[in-house]
């Protein structure tokens, strides 16, 4: 459970990005999307774990056309603005409570430094895999602001997707999978999002995510209605 | 490794990050109070503060003006809160030392 003062400084960072006119074009990830999607957005659903990071994933390090120094507007609203001394990469904080950290999507052969945003102003983290959660996102609206977060069936997909060298990291995220796979269980257009993923990736890495749902006792399968899936092999 | 023990651990160095970015952030910043005072019918602006030993010191800012004061009112206002954040920090991190060791 975040604290109030969590909540309250989460809240001021949407407002900020809000006036900043970026809202459109960023992705809440992470597991404060989580906490978003409890938000009345999908029912039944409860996290369990909420760190003290919130991760803004940059839809397109080009827009908006307008750059913005989100530094600077981040600063008026009383966070402190730092630079990661080992990754490069910009980092935000507020009120003791949160970090914030933009992230973009690695695309080709990928980078080791930080990539440039010019659009923020910022330098920002690449990963991979993040593509997909840009592509099946949506907007949800929560007092009174538009932000998008990830389709759950992309949101769960993603984590049971993307390969973690840490172990307690891989264990957290198959946590996450399997509670928001339990809650979009009923709910068909959600579980065809997490139908269509699945059905669209290469053989073995369909035999990759069974056999990480498998561990964590989901039967991803059953839940997006294939009676077994003979192609998957590695 | 337990789940739980690995993201306190995580936040515990998230926490450790930040303290010495708040610390950073108030050494540049003033402590104290903006006082005014009149000298020979002219208005000049001293901060009043106290020092590490906890005496009572006064720093020459200048002679009045407004944006001047208005804008060490804002930067002592902003100390205030990020010291304030230190302290939750602080509080968070004695938290997950006590429950990880």
């Amino acid at each position: 459970m975040p604290s109030e003062q969590q909540i309250t400084a989460f809240w001021d960072t949407i407002k900020a990005l809000h006036e900043a006119a970026v809202l459109p074009h960023v992705v809440i990830i992470g597991s404060w999307a989580e906490y978003l999607m409890e938000q009345g957005y999908l029912e039944g659903f409860t996290s369990d774990i909420r760190t003290m990071d919130v991760d803004v994933l940059i839809k397109n390090t080009h827009r908006p056309s307008e750059p913005v120094n989100i530094t600077e507007v981040l600063e008026e609203h009383g966070f402190i603005a730092d630079q990661d001394y080992l990754t490069g990469t910009s980092k935000f904080y507020k009120d003791g409570a949160l970090e914030l950290e933009f992230l973009v999507r690695m695309l080709g052969r990928g980078q080791n430094e930080p990539y440039d945003v010019p659009s923020f102003g910022i330098k920002a983290e690449g990963l991979r895999h993040l593509d997909l959660l840009i592509k099946h996102s949506e907007p949800i609206i929560v007092r009174g602001y538009t932000i998008y977060i990830p389709k759950p069936g992309a949101y769960s997909f993603h984590k049971m997707r993307i390969d973690r060298t840490n172990s307690d990291k891989k264990e957290k995220d198959i946590r996450a999978a399997a509670r928001v796979m339990e809650a979009i269980r009923n709910k068909p257009s959600h579980v065809e999002v997490l139908r269509q993923l699945y059905i669209n990736e290469k053989p073995a890495t369909r035999l990759k995510i069974l056999a990480r749902c498998a561990e964590a006792d989901i039967n991803l399968l059953e839940i997006i209605g294939i009676e077994n899936d003979e192609t998957a092999k590695g | 490794m337990p789940i739980i023990e690995g993201v306190l651990q995580e936040e515990l160095e998230r926490l450790e990050r930040m303290e010495k970015v708040y610390q950073e952030k108030l050494s540049t910043l003033p402590k104290g109070v903006i006082q005014c005072r009149k000298i020979k019918g002219r208005e000049y602006v001293y901060l009043k503060f106290r020092d590490d030993l906890g005496k009572v010191r006064q720093k020459y800012i200048g002679p009045y003006n407004e944006n001047l004061v208005d804008e060490y009112r804002k930067k002592i206002d902003q100390r205030n809160k990020h010291a304030h954040a230190l302290k939750s920090i602080k509080h968070d991190k004695k938290i997950i030392n006590k429950v990880i060791k």
